[in-house]
């Protein structure tokens, strides 16, 4: 086995657990704290595919501002809304596993489903045989940034409306107290 | 640097669509309360203007702009119909906008927004363009369908939506990304070959176009991914739910079209059977719960249910007739469905529910919102000298030509079940008296215009043949 198969199930297994623990966890500052740890795992997912600048700026940008802002946003909101019950923050790994499968919400649909599609995933990919090794020369910055003035203009472009729209629906729905208070805010 | 100007002209209609929904957006802020008439007056203005756009893009079928999009025959036909049908909804929704106080250059400017990622997608090229365009839609829609801010119902609609829709892109962007390690490509015209030489096990094709069909089904609108439609048509602001009803299920037709007749036409055999299936179960679905509700609203989400299980008809089909009989419905359905929105729109402005009793007498009340909402309906059932005849007709002579007679026969079934509850409303309006706390219904001006031009198309698609060649020639073949 190689050392790079090694890495990978490290990555694979580290991620996988991180996102498990980000919608199980009873305290929401836990789930951020494991969104980090699965941010992290994938930009060494991308630094094993060679691409170096994916990886750094998946670190800069997700780990680091995204998650701030996401802990800012925890940090400010009142404790009551944020507060998980207490009872749940005891629970071993493997009783927490065993109550999300029994839930009432059909905690055992989905991980069926998972289970198919891993092994559809498994055998299909089987027979593929191995994939192409990635080229020799490794993407630089230069490269990225060209794709994306290029091949990639309007795509990119459309992402820029993408992200304004996004703005403006988050600001209209979460300016509670209506046009009057938003004027307040700027005395 | 001409050449690459040329190419941009292909996109201009979106970047018209854009640029009036920044205008919006800025002017109405200071405009304050006096904004609703003028920033819609500039809404409509953008959406004609993309439309009248459409005429200036330079024709041709290869690929564009680093191969993101295409100005076929296709992508014209869908855009046109799309820009029209916001045009409609600006119109027809000015009034409600005024009335209920939606925020004014948010909406306009978010409406703009959405349709224009809809063209993108119609006109897209490779994977990258479709889905950033789907994104785009996809957001403006969730924030539109919570703007009637101070009402739960509204915020329950937008919260709804987002969750649902936020899992459905991410099951759809695997479905994509399974596609891209398959063939590894991004292009539509190469994912074909690429996928018919790439040898792959048929279960990864399988996953790959179970988790798309997954992903578009639920902005279509199909069964069983259609749970999030009656909450949400419900609790959206009506000119919202007008656009969903038309702009989101064209947008995510034309995409589904294009992947998967374009894309993946020589598998047309191993996808077609998903497609059946999924308009079978739709269609019937949808119409026989239409026959239980009592909100006019609900009823007309179930009933857009339906009419996407009938637009489904057109890709089991496979065939290049089952192209342009999905386009041409579209075409039809656009103006017939936005048709009843406006009148639903003008009854509620005018002060009335949005149970089936708020719609008693409305024949007294008013007779041409009564008559234009009876020959809506009448289209929507797919009654002859009505745009939904035509429509429905192509439809089911594209399934009898690729052999499904089952679901030919079980298309016009539908049909007749329809009437059902088409039939509560319009027995309301001409056969029971008005109740005496009904308000009458005056149609402001914008409104009256929406209504006509529906009304107009609506016949005109019905009876003139032209149309029909117009669909013929958007043709996905190159």
């Amino acid at each position: 086995m190689s050392l790079q198969v090694v890495a990978f199930a490290v990555l694979a297994a580290l991620i996988l657990y991180g996102s498990y623990k980000v919608v199980a966890s009873p305290l929401i500052t836990h789930s951020a704290l494991f969104l980090a740890l699965v941010l992290v795992s994938v930009a060494g997912v991308f630094l094993m595919l060679d691409a170096v600048f994916l990886a750094v700026v998946q670190v800069l940008v997700y780990a680091g501002a995204v998650m701030a802002v996401i802990i800012f946003a925890i940090m400010l909101s009142e404790q009551r809304e944020i507060g998980g019950d207490p009872s749940a923050q005891r629970m071993g790994f493997g009783e927490e596993l065993r109550r999300a499968l029994r839930s009432r919400h059909w905690g055992l649909l989905p991980a069926a489903a998972a289970a198919l599609l891993a092994v559809l995933a498994i055998a299909g990919i089987g027979r593929l045989g191995a994939p192409a090794a990635p080229g020799a020369a490794s993407t630089s910055v230069a490269d990225v940034g060209r794709a994306l003035l290029t091949d990639y203009l309007v795509p990119f472009e459309i992402a820029s409306a993408v992200l304004l729209a996004a703005v403006i629906g988050a600001i209209v729905l979460t300016a509670r107290e209506g046009s009057d208070a938003r004027d307040g805010g700027r005395s | 640097m001409n050449a690459l100007g040329n190419e941009l002209l292909v996109i201009l209609p979106e970047m018209v669509l854009v640029a009036a929904g920044l205008v919006a957006l800025v002017w109405a802020q200071f405009l304050k309360e006096r904004a609703a008439g003028p920033v819609a007056g500039l809404a409509a203005a953008g959406a004609a203007l993309a439309l009248l756009s459409l005429l200036l893009v330079p024709d041709g079928t290869g690929p564009v702009l680093f191969g993101a999009v295409k100005a076929d025959g296709f992508s014209l036909f869908v855009r046109a119909v799309l820009y029209a049908g916001a045009l409609v909804v600006v119109l027809g929704g000015a009034g409600y906008v005024r009335k209920f106080q939606v925020p004014v250059g948010e909406f306009y400017c978010l409406l703009l927004l959405a349709i224009a990622g809809g063209g993108f997608m119609a006109q897209a090229a490779n994977l990258l363009t479709f889905y950033v365009g789907l994104e785009l839609l996809s957001l403006a829609s969730y924030a539109m369908a919570g703007l009637r801010l101070d009402d739960p119902d509204s915020n329950e609609a937008a919260l709804k939506y987002f969750f649902n829709g936020a899992v459905s892109s991410a099951v759809l962007l695997f479905g994509l990304s399974w596609l891209f390690g398959l063939t590894g490509t991004l292009s539509l015209a190469e994912l074909g070959p690429a996928l018919a030489a790439s040898g792959a096990h048929p279960a990864l094709l399988v996953m790959a176009v179970t988790l798309v069909i997954g992903g578009l089904g639920f902005k279509m609108a199909a069964v069983p991914f259609h749970l999030w439609v009656p909450d949400v048509y419900q609790g959206a602001p009506t000119p919202v739910t007008a656009f969903l009803s038309v702009g989101s299920k064209g947008a995510a037709l034309a995409a589904l079209l294009r992947l998967f007749y374009e894309g993946m036409g020589p598998l047309a055999d191993r996808w077609t059977v998903y497609f059946a299936i999924l308009a079978a179960v739709t269609m019937t679905w949808g119409n026989v719960s239409a026959l239980l509700q009592r909100n006019i609203k609900r009823m007309m989400g179930y009933s857009s249910i339906a009419q996407a299980g009938y637009l489904l008809v057109g890709l089991a089909a496979g065939s290049d007739h089952g192209v342009w009989a999905a386009v041409f419905y579209l075409l039809a359905y656009t103006f017939t469905n936005l048709g009843a929105f406006t009148v639903i729109m003008a009854v509620r402005s005018a002060g009335g529910g949005l149970d089936l009793d708020s719609f008693s007498g409305l024949a007294r009340r008013s007779p041409f919102l009564a008559g234009a909402l009876l020959v809506f309906f009448l289209s929507l059932i797919g009654f002859p000298f009505t745009a939904g005849f035509f429509g429905k007709l192509n439809l089911i002579g594209a399934a009898v030509n690729s052999g499904l007679v089952w679901l030919a026969v079980l298309t016009a079934i539908n049909s007749v079940i329809s009437v059902g509850y088409y039939y509560g409303v319009v027995r309301n309006m001409y056969l029971r008296e008005p109740g005496a706390d009904l308000p009458a219904v005056s149609l402001e001006g914008s409104a009256r215009l929406a209504t006509a031009v529906a009304l107009v198309m609506t016949l005109a698609v019905g009876i003139l043949p032209q149309f029909v060649s117009w669909a013929q020639a958007a043709s996905l073949l190159p």
